[in-house]
């Protein structure tokens, strides 16, 4: 009997096990009692000194139940912990009450079959060795002594027909059904007992794993039926679970719907279930099939869960990724409502992370290089998944999002990749993410920039991208390329509010940019033109002025040449159009405008003195002309020189002389450093209209300002001749000697200053000073000779002055002529008379070098010394009588001196008709001509005198 | 930026009515300015017809050898001819009664129809020199030589102004010049001979006087002159003769009577002489002369 329970506790336990899963309470009451009982009888077998076999099986029975229970304790335990701390645990260690249990009962009978080998029971030992050994997965030892149980066992027994099964279960564990099938159908066909439900279960399953469909269903359907019935170890569960399995492998679908239906059952979770079973089998069409079917009952949410995970699991390993992604994307919305535990979601996770980096890759692939569509397919699929993704993860969904952006890059979806990188981007910057920030950026950018984005769509972009990269990155090398992008894009928009806020952070990031900055505010400037909105270009003007942005300077001169530009505009378009008084109107705008540039004033101002110059008001046109010369550069005064100099002839022509000799010397002060031709002629005409005036003070600032301001000697000697004429003229000779003494050092006008030297040295002589007087005549002589050497113009009444310089000399010889008297003795008188003709030849030698003067008062007057003195010289000697002589002497000597005086009277005719002609021939205007021209013999010649002056001629007269 | 390129618009610049009137009140930039464009539109200066540059002779027959070249001698008998309509006229008829503001009023309005006229710019500087400002003479002279190269009235007119001042080599040199330029004009044939009698050439001043003279008999200064001409070679008659075709009233002049008295004693007519001289007027002559005159003639 006691084997009879030992036997019914081995057998049933498991069942037990299984029906008291979890009840530790009755787990442990069990093993109390194995427990008391082993205690006992291994007293009583020690009693008897081991001997006694029915001891030790019943030791090795005990033994191998407490194994078995304290093992589905320590599974429970083991199984509660960590996966984590499960993969670190010591096993053996885990299990050491379970495996000393085993031990134990496999020592007992071991002990058995050595000592008894022909115990009437040793079937049952065996079995027990067997069972133990198949617990410890020794299958081939389980075998053995199943085979030996079975052998060994009384054919009909329980125990023959229970190792039969156990046998069959060996060979089911094996997968060797075909084998298996005849044990089951033997012993099963013999054993109706409790476990006829476990055991045709797995017969039932050898049926199905050989195809045997209907043979299968039909025992589980019995199974099923059988398990009703308290005699029967409950199978219902387990028919339930994969009987559904069985009927769709056999295609029999509508029947296990009808089946199920029939048992009333909630077929989906059912056919969920075998999808989960058939799926690992690779029965994906089954699986499909039947959680299609599922999805059709399904009515609860869970349902719907258990049914899309199995679904999502299914075409995950279908590859139907069209599939999956709805089933993904139907888990991730319930995901968010709540509807998923923990672990779903995480599996959720895994599923959905796997498919988008598999679709990514495959995107990304070469063998879809030249397979547009399926790439693009992929692309799209994996980026759907990357969004699943971000939704799963809403605050790690930066990565995700980024991949989503590089799977669309790769697929050349440059769009979608940027919108991706944008969403990546952003959410990097909330997460802190710096490394996917840095690399969202940079696809932005690099997305933004490929040629094959749309245009259509880039407009949208620009902005936003670049400003992101501006913000995440401002100083680098490449933020200035892209400010630079962004300032463009602003422009092409005409949004010059956000242009001007880039250069803005542009001169902030890159203050030592002139050249970018200046290119964007000649940008920014010129549209502000073309709007007309001066303030702005004022405003940005002002802006550089004050260092808000920095330029060159070649720059900023040309931008404050542009503001003068604008502020003239308009007077220039109206001069364009030939609209002169709106012009003229409009520079007078600009002039009086507090804010026109100093350029466009003094632009204007020039214009203006033009545009009256043309208008015929000259007194306007000098008026801004001053304005002009004031405000314009010495450069441009330059350029416009001849402008000035004509607006200073039209004032003078205007009879505006003070005004035109002021103008003159502004300009030349103005052009004081510049090198042109119209300084000369403006010094010169100021210089003279101030004399004209009588404003010889004036004139004399103008020669100090033409001194200073590099006018060449020549122009400077010509004003300094016309100042010294006004100097004899007011007797002013200090000033007079300074002013000349320079003309008289020129190498080429020094013959202008004779005239004036002259004068000098009369006043001089005058005031006594002849040692300066002297030096003057010396210096004058010394002009002289040295332009006669050069061959110099020398002005006529400088030669009269040179020639009546040297006429003392005449006049002291024809002295010297007249006072030398002829007397007798005749010694004597041949003397004088030598020395009178000797006196003549000498007056005949300065006369000629007098004529080489080239003076014809000179000329004249030299020759009427040598007429007067040789006619003196022939009449003395005619009318000479000798005294105390007698007449015969007298007379001889008169006709002897006949021979003498004759000639000399013939020479002093000679000498007059000689510059009688001359006078004729050269139209010599002398107040000596009168004498040597009047008729000889006359007593008074007839003297003329006009009466009062010339006379003026007003017309040209008739023609 | 533009500049206005006025040395183009000098050449542009036309007559029309003067702005002066506005100049002085309209250059105030913060008063405005009210310049039409039709103000720009100075019209047409007059081009210089040589043909038409002289004075109308008078109906009765010419009593000045220079009436239609000069004025001087004559101004009323130009102002009625004239009208008192020509701007030239009213100017020069100022400046000689040295109303010279008056006469640069009327220049400045007539400069933008007049500035291309030589005539216009001489008697500018006519004005000038008959007030004293030889120096603004110049100028103006040879802006109408600019005007009209060669412009004979305004290189008479230089060499009247250097005889004025004792440069009469100078004046020489302008009056032949206006001379060679204008070979039937009198004027400069006029001053001239006088410049020739003054230094006793008889022999050039002659042939000009004769010229004059057939030309105007009834010009007591030609007439005068061509005997004093005569006078000066010895042609005592010839001198004698034409002296004695001067009106009686004229003969007191002293430039007449002098010489012509001279002539009496030299043709014998010694009481003729003697009354001559003592009728003559020598207040303006040189007294020396007109007394060694008186010796001689035993007055």
């Amino acid at each position: 009997m006691l084997k009879q329970v030992l036997l019914f506790l081995i057998l049933v336990l498991p069942s037990l096990a299984w029906a008291a899963k979890g009840d530790d309470q009755r787990r442990t009451k069990i093993l109390q009692i194995i427990d008391e009982e082993l205690q006992e009888v291994i007293r009583l077998s020690k009693q008897r000194n081991n001997s006694d076999p029915e001891l030790l099986l019943r030791a090795a029975e005990l033994n191998l139940e407490k194994a078995r229970l304290v093992r589905e304790e320590e599974n429970e335990k083991f199984l509660a912990i960590s996966a984590e701390e499960r993969r670190n645990a010591d096993q053996a260690r885990a299990y050491a009450r379970s495996n000393n249990s085993f031990q134990a009962a496999n020592q007992y009978a071991l002990a058995v079959t050595k000592k008894f080998p022909k115990y009437r029971d040793i079937a049952d030992v065996y079995y027990i060795l067997a069972f133990n050994a198949r617990e410890l997965r020794q299958y081939d030892q389980a075998q053995k002594y199943f085979k030996r149980a079975s052998a060994s066992a009384k054919p009909g027994t329980p125990t023959a027909y229970k190792s039969q099964l156990a046998l069959a279960d060996s060979l089911y564990n094996k997968a060797e059904f075909t084998k298996a099938i005849p044990l089951y159908e033997g012993a099963l066909s013999k054993l109706d007992e409790t476990w006829w439900t476990k055991d045709s279960f797995n017969l039932a399953w050898c049926y199905y794993r050989i195809k045997s469909y209907d043979k299968a269903i039909n025992l589980m359907k019995e199974i099923h039926k059988r398990s009703a019935n308290q005699r029967y170890i409950n199978m219902r569960y387990f028919v339930e679970r994969d009987l559904g399995i069985f009927f769709v492998d056999a295609r029999r679908t509508d029947d296990a719907l009808a089946w199920y239906k029939a048992q009333g059952i909630d077929f989906s979770g059912h056919l969920v279930k075998i999808s989960k079973v058939l799926i690992p089998q690779g029965k994906f069409t089954q699986a499909e099939q039947l959680i299609t079917e599922a999805a059709k009952l399904s009515k609860t949410p869970d349902s719907r869960v258990e049914i899309l995970m199995v679904q999502m699991d299914l075409y995950d390993k279908f590859e139907k990724n069209a599939f999956h992604l709805k089933a993904a994307e139907e888990l991730v919305a319930m995901s968010e409502k709540g509807l998923l535990d923990e672990d779903k979601t995480k599996l959720l996770q895994y599923q959905v992370a796997k498919r988008a980096a598999e679709l990514q890759k495959a995107a990304s692939a070469s063998i879809y290089k030249n397979v547009k569509g399926t790439r693009e397919l992929r692309a799209v699929q994996a980026e759907s998944y990357f969004t699943l993704l971000t939704r799963l993860q809403p605050n790690k969904s930066a990565e995700p999002s980024f991949f989503k952006g590089e799977t669309a890059y790769a697929a050349r979806r440059y769009p979608e990749a940027l919108t991706a990188y944008q969403d990546a981007h952003r959410a990097a910057v909330k997460e802190g993410n710096k490394k996917i920030q840095v690399q969202a950026m940079e696809g932005m950018l690099a997305s933004l920039g490929q040629p094959g984005f749309p245009a259509s769509e880039a407009d949208k972009w620009y902005v936003p991208v670049y400003t992101a990269a501006i913000a995440q990155d401002g100083k680098s090398e490449r933020s200035k390329v892209i400010r630079q992008k962004l300032y463009k894009i602003h422009m092409d928009r005409k949004n010059t509010a956000d242009a001007e806020k880039v250069l803005q952070d542009y001169a902030k990031a890159f203050p030592d940019d002139f050249k970018t900055q200046e290119s964007m505010l000649a940008g920014l400037m010129d549209q502000a033109r073309k709007e007309k909105n001066y303030d702005k270009v004022k405003s940005f003007v002002a802006d550089i002025n004050t260092g808000t942005y920095r330029v060159s300077k070649k720059y900023a001169d040309a931008l404050r040449q542009l503001m003068t530009k604008i502020q003239i505009e308009g007077a220039q378009t109206a001069m364009d159009k030939g609209d002169k008084s709106t012009a003229l109107t409009s520079y007078l705008r600009v002039y009086n405008n507090a804010e026109s540039t100093p350029s466009a004033k003094a632009n204007a101002a020039y214009n203006l003195a033009a545009l009256y110059y043309e208008a015929g008001d000259p007194g306007a046109s000098y008026k801004w002309g001053v304005v002009a010369l004031q405000d314009m550069s010495a450069k441009e005064v330059k350029q416009f020189a001849a402008s000035f100099l004509t607006i200073g002839t039209n004032l003078f022509l205007r009879q505006r002389f003070q005004q035109s000799a002021d103008m003159g010397m502004r300009t030349v002060a103005k052009l004081c450093a510049e090198g042109v031709a119209a300084k000369n002629t403006a010094f010169k005409n100021s210089a003279f209209l101030w004399l004209a005036e009588g404003q010889v003070n004036r004139t004399e600032e103008v020669l100090v300002l033409g001194q200073k301001c590099g006018i060449d000697e020549t122009t400077l000697n010509e004003v300094r001749l016309e100042l010294a004429k006004e100097y004899v003229k007011n007797k002013r000779w200090e000033s007079l000697e300074q002013i000349i003494i320079p003309v008289s050092n020129s190498k080429t006008q020094a013959a202008l200053s004779i005239t004036h030297l002259e004068a000098l040295r009369q006043t001089y002589m005058r005031a006594g000073d002849t040692a300066r007087a002297q030096e003057l005549g010396a210096k004058i002589m010394l002009v002289y000779r040295d332009a006669k050497a050069k061959n110099l113009d020398i002005p006529v009444e400088a030669l009269d002055l040179v020639a009546m310089g040297l006429m003392p000399r005449l006049e002291q010889k024809k002295q010297q002529l007249e006072g030398m008297t002829l007397a007798f003795p005749e010694q004597q008188f041949n003397q004088a008379v030598k020395q009178k003709l000797a006196i003549l030849d000498s007056l005949t030698v300065d006369v000629n070098e007098i004529q080489q003067t080239g003076s014809g008062k000179g000329i004249v007057r030299a020759y009427k010394f040598l007429v007067n003195s040789y006619e003196s010289f022939a009449k003395e000697l005619r009318d000479f009588t000798p005294e105390g002589k007698p007449p015969e002497y007298v007379e001889s000597f008169r006709k002897a001196m006949a021979g003498v005086w004759t000639p000399i009277l013939q020479t002093a005719q000679r000498r007059r008709t000689e510059v009688s002609q001359l006078i004729h021939k050269n139209t010599i205007l002398s107040t000596d001509n009168g004498e040597l021209l009047a008729p000889q013999g006359s007593d008074l010649a007839p003297q003329y005198r006009s009466m009062g002056s010339m006379v003026l001629m007003d017309r040209g007269g008739l023609q | 930026m533009k500049f206005l390129p006025l040395l183009i618009l000098l050449g542009a610049c036309a007559g029309g009515e003067s702005k002066s009137g506005k100049s002085d009140t309209s250059i105030d930039p913060a008063a405005g300015v009210v310049v039409k464009n039709q103000d720009f539109n100075r019209g047409k200066p007059l081009v210089y017809s040589p043909q038409q540059d002289y004075y109308p002779s008078p109906k009765e027959g010419a009593k000045s050898a220079l009436e239609n070249e000069s004025a001087a001698r004559d101004l009323n008998r130009i102002q009625k001819l004239t009208g008192g309509k020509d701007p030239l006229v009213v100017m020069m008829t100022n400046c000689y009664a040295k109303n010279f503001e008056q006469a640069f009023k009327v220049a400045e309005s007539v400069y933008d129809s007049h500035q291309n006229l030589p005539t216009y710019w001489n008697q500018v500087a006519t004005c000038y020199l008959l007030q004293g400002n030889e120096r603004k003479a110049l100028l103006f002279y040879n802006k109408a030589l600019e005007v009209t190269p060669q412009y004979v009235p305004a290189l008479n007119n230089i060499g009247v102004m250097y005889e004025k001042n004792g440069q009469d080599q100078k004046a020489l040199v302008a009056l032949q010049r206006a001379l060679k330029n204008g070979k039937f004009t009198k004027t400069p044939r006029f001053n001239l001979g006088h410049l020739f009698l003054s230094y006793n050439l008889a022999d050039e001043a002659l042939p000009l006087f004769r010229g004059l003279a057939d030309e105007a008999p009834a010009d007591v200064d030609v007439r005068a002159g061509l005997a004093n001409s005569l006078a000066q070679l010895n042609r005592w008659q010839d001198a004698w003769d034409e002296f004695s075709r001067i009106p009686e009233k004229d003969r007191r002049r002293s430039d007449v009577g002098l010489t012509m008295a001279l002539s009496a004693h030299r043709l014998g007519k010694e009481a003729l002489a003697r009354d001559i001289l003592q009728a003559t007027d020598v207040s303006d002559a040189d007294q020396s002369y007109a007394a060694n005159l008186r010796r001689l003639i035993g007055e």
